[in-house]
């Protein structure tokens, strides 16, 4: 039974006046459900092209190939070169990617959050996850960070291999691809298809144990966009002078970024899935914000925003380093009202 | 999907803060929807714009050069006719016909078909596309086909 609410003016039927737990408890749920029923709908849609492209191979049908924006990508050297995209590849690719490059600088990273089918799929491991009280696995932050870089291997090794062979070559391997490509279903070939499906069996088990594996270590869309996100304009922002370092909206971050740490603006790992948003319970602490690139390029590293001269310089913000650590002989204001509270 | 463990934590919830502290200089407010509403609007945005414009292609069947229709979206055109002589081995396309390919190769498709050496009784023939190739005759491959193709058009 949830707490008791009082309303505003005591008597039957007036708008009952929440408390600060259950108006978070109400963003939480609201946000749950919306963001799991834009995914679910994008993985309906997806799943039917599939079907579609199984089922009437005379029509011509799109594949899920055709529609993955990671395509642009991949055939973009090839494109830019040769004036003609890999095998598989289409000008549907370019017009997604287009559409994504343009979501991702103006509105942020929120595909990976609200689209991504295949992210979906991993939230909804999650779930399965805590309802069957499966525990968590903890990776260590040093060995996480160094995890985060395979986004860029995986980048790097798809780039060189589909410029020189001229092929989709990610897409045996790619478990986007092979899950709902629906291969497995209308045209079977586990001789040609094991190494996809073993690669497939692997992500969604870790996927189990550690929320949205794929994305935080291996994606490699996932890669550019977080290059691409310091570009956003509207971006999860953390203001400093407001937060009370409570933590409460670290552990909701379902790709491990520590929100609470004292930048101004959340990494560009944020799939913007505004989960740290609708937990935060102190306003204006951290919420959605338009402002130029640059000025998070330029952001001084320091709590309340005044006095040091310490910035990231632009190389530093585009390889995701962290800030240098605050001296130990300075405490945190912030944190220290939180634990007198 | 929400399960009590996703719940916010009551033990460690903070007061509610002060009145609202002054945001960082150069930011400017924006609700938080926002976000994935623009992202929906500018992704199927663009795609809604390239369709009309009629540049949503999803199928080689329109972009190579096969009767006509490009741009059309739908990706159709297994009946239409590939103009005589116009392809090469690289434009060869897992969506075509052996009888289209020999048109645009401009070679006949007695011979089409014996570089293919399919089994006896596989029955391949002009209206067999390359990506059912792969079915029905072991150990096919376009890719591999392709010099073939090449070796078979120089002599």
């Amino acid at each position: 039974m949830g707490p008791q609410s009082v309303t505003r003016s005591g008597e039957p039927g007036a708008k009952p006046r929440l408390t600060a737990y259950q108006r978070r408890l109400r963003a939480v749920t609201q946000l749950h459900r919306r963001r799991h029923l834009v995914q679910l709908a994008v993985v309906v849609l997806i799943v039917a092209m599939a079907v579609r492209h199984g089922l009437e191979t005379e029509v011509g049908a799109p594949s899920v190939d055709a529609l993955c924006p990671f395509g642009a990508v991949e055939t973009f050297w090839t494109w830019v070169t040769t004036g003609s995209f890999i095998s598989k590849i289409h000008a549907s690719n370019l017009v997604v990617g287009l559409g994504l490059l343009l979501s991702v600088l103006i509105a942020g990273n929120a595909f990976c959050g609200w689209i991504c089918p295949f992210g979906a799929v991993q939230d909804a491991l999650t779930w399965v996850r805590r309802a069957l009280h499966i525990p968590t696995l903890t990776v260590a932050p040093r060995v996480d960070r160094a995890l985060r870089y395979g986004r860029f291997v995986v980048l790097a090794i798809v780039l060189v291999a589909s410029a020189t062979t001229l092929k989709l070559w990610f897409a045996d391997f790619d478990p986007y691809v092979t899950l709902f490509g629906l291969h497995w279903l209308f045209e079977p070939d586990p001789a040609a298809m094991w190494i996809g499906w073993a690669i497939l069996a692997a992500v969604l088990g870790v996927s189990v144990l550690v929320e949205r594996a794929w994305c935080r270590y291996l994606c490699p869309l996932g890669g550019v966009l977080s290059v691409l996100g310091h570009l956003s304009i509207l971006r999860v922002r953390r203001n400093p002078s407001a937060c009370t370092g409570c933590d409460l909206c670290v552990k909701p971050c379902p790709v491990g970024i520590d929100v609470a740490k004292p930048v101004a603006a959340v990494s560009t790992d944020c799939i913007g899935c505004l989960e740290c948003v609708s937990n935060c319970p102190t306003g204006g602490a951290l919420e959605v914000s338009a402002a130029a690139p640059w000025t998070a390029w330029r952001k001084p590293i320091t709590l309340d925003d005044a006095g040091s001269t310490r910035t990231r310089g632009p190389v530093a913000v585009a390889i995701g380093r962290r800030p240098p650590s605050r001296d130990a002989s300075t405490p945190d204001p912030t944190r220290q009202e939180a634990g007198q509270s | 999907m929400t399960t009590p463990r996703q719940r916010p934590s009551t033990a460690t919830r903070p007061p509610r803060g002060p009145a609202a502290k002054p945001r960082p200089r150069g930011t400017a407010y924006v609700n938080r929807w926002v976000m994935p509403l623009l992202t929906a609007l500018l992704m199927f945005g663009t795609i809604g714009v390239a369709q009309v414009s009629g540049t949503w292609v999803t199928s080689g069947r329109t972009a190579a050069g096969a009767g006509g229709g490009a741009g059309d979206g739908t990706g159709g055109g297994a009946d239409k006719s590939v103009a005589a002589g116009t392809l090469t081995s690289a434009d060869l396309k897992g969506w075509m016909t052996l009888g289209q390919a020999a048109d645009g190769l401009g070679m006949s498709l007695a011979d089409l078909i014996t570089l293919v050496a399919a089994p006896a009784g596989s029955g391949v023939d002009g209206s067999t596309a390359f990506k059912d190739l792969e079915k029905l005759v072991p150990g096919f491959s376009l890719t591999d086909f392709r010099p073939k193709v090449d070796a078979a058009l120089r002599r």
